[in-house]
């Protein structure tokens, strides 16, 4: 089964299109209206090797349009794949509206990521093309590109933004192309799953449309707001919650940040008169220290939304007075569901939860966690703790080319198995309180246990490894990974590191801690589940 | 190994005794040439030292400067001024 996109049932199609949620318009189309609305007010502002860019609505309509001609000239058809893995630099914006207008499916690969993750996207996107920039904290990410396309066959192209081969191409006449289906699929996001490599994720022109449209009004946005692009702007977060795109939506100034370390974000913040951002609970915790003796004036910004990984309660507290904001938390995925606390919420739901979802039609269930392999999703009692599923207008029904996976990620009646574990309160407002799925949230990047312990496991001195999470004051968690080295071999645990590392994986991906040890420090687990030993390994370092 | 310095001066061994409690590892693990990435350093962990650098006199460090090299001999240089 090569599925591309689980359709949902057409008479729920209906449903979503009679309520307004879809509205049958392509992303090419809505920068269109956009322009014409705005044209004249600053769209895109951003850094690239020093010179900053500065693009109004009409400008980025342009730059989009040309892009999408010089692609469909150098023979990029409609429905190809093209992995982006662009940083935060200006030219993110029109490439991404130009790929849109050609019909070309993005695939976002973030900066971070290496060989093993890019050839990994090429090659199960089978993608034409890929679209980089020349180097990036150090990092050749033009070679990069091409080392991939070398091994991938369906890779004819790679497009280096900032070369003048690019500008060339950015530079062709504009001309109107096809407009794609909007019920279509637009670009494939990465799951942050749980399983040896991520799948990908196929949203909707109507449907991401519609989560941008809902998360511009819940977050308040307005033609003279200001939203700063803090984090990697190919995560679904800065993307759309309310991100570059909500921002698009009403008019707004978009500001993309090269990093978000405080004297970057602040600079930023002070120089554009940024009145929102979206970050991850580590970098608030940075921000809320480096407040207390910045001398940048924070004084725009109004709301800071905090999602990624829970945001304790005691980090909670401190962000509104230290930063002089409205705190926001967003509990969203690149799957679908993304829920916020209401700025007019009471404080008790603002600190203490992680927000209700955004659409009256997304539907969610919180059932018996135990037994995941056989679910009967039960539900569970008011307000306790269980699994959280969820469907709705703007959550998948199926992953990209992945039949065997979505018979178990998703239940026969269209739910996603999101494999998070949440409470429930009266208001609907949700409480995340853990996973099922076995997953280390390290500051908001998602690391599958199974995908790190694949990599040490290809080292010749290893026998067996299991990665769980351990607690963290900076990170919220991190990696631990336990391994077991083959009879009379020693690695070390910088050894370990190294070699994952050098086997081209994204630096979050390498674990923080190793323990090597002669056998792992549990008893009464089965020696083939490593489910189970993970839980008991857990469960160890949470008694430590 | 040198005398101790007066409490809060910017020393290479206090750098070191910063970075060490950070990584959660002994100070001696942190040699001068060690790739501090592959003793677990994060950028969350960066951004806290620059903030407690800066807290105890070396108002100029940067992220983006420590972000570069991550080695406690390169760090040693910029935090105290020798190489900024």
């Amino acid at each position: 089964m090569t599925l591309d996109h689980t359709p949902w049932p057409p008479e729920v199609a209906a449903r979503y299109r009679a309520a307004g949620h879809w509205r049958g318009q392509t992303f090419g189309a809505w920068l269109t209206a956009l322009a014409e609305a705005h044209a004249t007010r600053t769209a895109v502002v951003g850094e690239r090797d020093g010179v900053t860019s500065r693009w109004d609505y009409a400008e980025l309509d342009r730059r989009a349009h040309r892009i999408a001609a010089g692609l469909a000239d150098a023979g990029i058809r409609a429905g190809e794949r093209v992995v982006v893995q662009l940083p935060n630099v200006p030219e993110f914006v029109p490439a991404l509206f130009g790929l849109w207008r050609a019909g070309a499916w993005p695939v976002f690969a973030l900066p971070a990521h290496r060989h093993t993750e890019l050839r990994h996207f090429a090659e199960q996107s089978e993608a034409a093309v890929i679209l980089t920039v020349d180097t990036h904290e150090r990092h050749d990410h033009a070679a990069l590109a091409h080392a991939v396309a070398a091994e991938v066959p369906s890779v004819r192209q790679v497009h280096v933004v900032g070369s003048p081969e690019f500008d060339d191409l950015a530079a062709t006449t504009a001309r109107e192309l096809p407009d794609p289906d909007p019920s279509g699929v637009a670009f494939l996001q990465l799951s942050g799953g749980s399983t040896g490599l991520p799948k990908l994720i196929p949203r909707t022109h109507d449907d991401y449309l519609y989560s941008v449209r809902e998360s511009a009004r819940i977050c308040a946005l307005r033609p003279d707001s200001v939203y700063l692009a803090a984090l990697p702007a190919a995560h679904n977060y800065p993307l759309s919650s309310p991100g570059i795109l909500g921002a698009l939506h009403v008019g707004a100034k978009v500001v993309l940040c090269p990093r978000p370390d405080a004297d970057t974000a602040f600079r930023l913040i002070e120089r554009e008169g940024v009145t929102i951002t979206g970050v991850v609970p580590p970098l608030a915790a940075t921000w809320v220290q480096a407040a207390a003796r910045t001398e940048h004036d924070l004084s725009t910004l109004d709301v800071l939304l905090v999602g990624g990984a829970k945001c304790g309660r005691e980090l909670a507290e401190r962000i509104g007075p230290a930063l002089g904001v409205r705190l926001q938390q967003v509990f969203g995925m690149a799957e679908g569901l993304v829920c916020y606390t209401r700025l007019d919420d009471p404080d008790e739901l603002v600190l203490g939860t992680q927000g209700r979802p955004i659409s009256p039609d997304d539907e969610v269930r919180v059932v018996d966690p135990d037994d995941p392999a056989a679910a009967s999703d039960d539900l569970v009692q008011a307000g306790e703790t269980g699994a959280l599923l969820t469907r709705g207008p703007y959550t998948i029904r199926g992953y990209y080319r992945a039949a065997e996976h979505n018979a178990h990620a998703f239940t026969p009646d269209g739910f996603y198995r999101t494999g998070d574990l949440v409470r429930r309160g009266p208001t609907g407002h949700l409480e995340v309180v853990g996973r099922a799925k076995e997953q280390i949230n390290r500051g908001g990047e998602k690391v599958a246990a199974e995908e790190v312990e694949d990599h040490l496991m290809a080292h010749p001195d290893v026998l067996d490894a299991a990665v769980v999470a351990v607690p963290d004051a900076y990170l919220g968690e991190r990696t631990c990974a336990y391994v077991v080295p083959v009879a009379g071999a020693a690695p070390t645990a910088p050894a370990l590191r190294r070699f994952v590392r050098e086997r081209g994986v994204a630096a979050f991906k390498v674990p923080d801690l190793v323990q090597v040890v002669a056998a792992f420090p549990v008893t009464g687990v089965g020696k083939t589940s490593k489910r189970e030993l993970r839980a008991a390994l857990a469960a160890l370092v949470r008694e430590a | 190994m040198s005398a101790p310095e007066p409490d809060g001066a910017l020393t290479g061994d206090r750098l070191r005794a910063d970075i060490a409690e950070v990584l959660g590892c002994a100070p001696a693990e942190v040699t001068p040439d060690a790739d501090l990435l592959d003793l677990g350093l994060d950028s969350v962990r960066t951004m806290a030292l620059v903030e407690r650098w800066r807290a105890a006199g070396a108002p100029a460090v940067e992220f983006a400067d420590l972000a570069e090299e991550p080695r406690l001999d390169r760090w040693t240089r910029l935090v105290g001024g020798a190489d900024a």
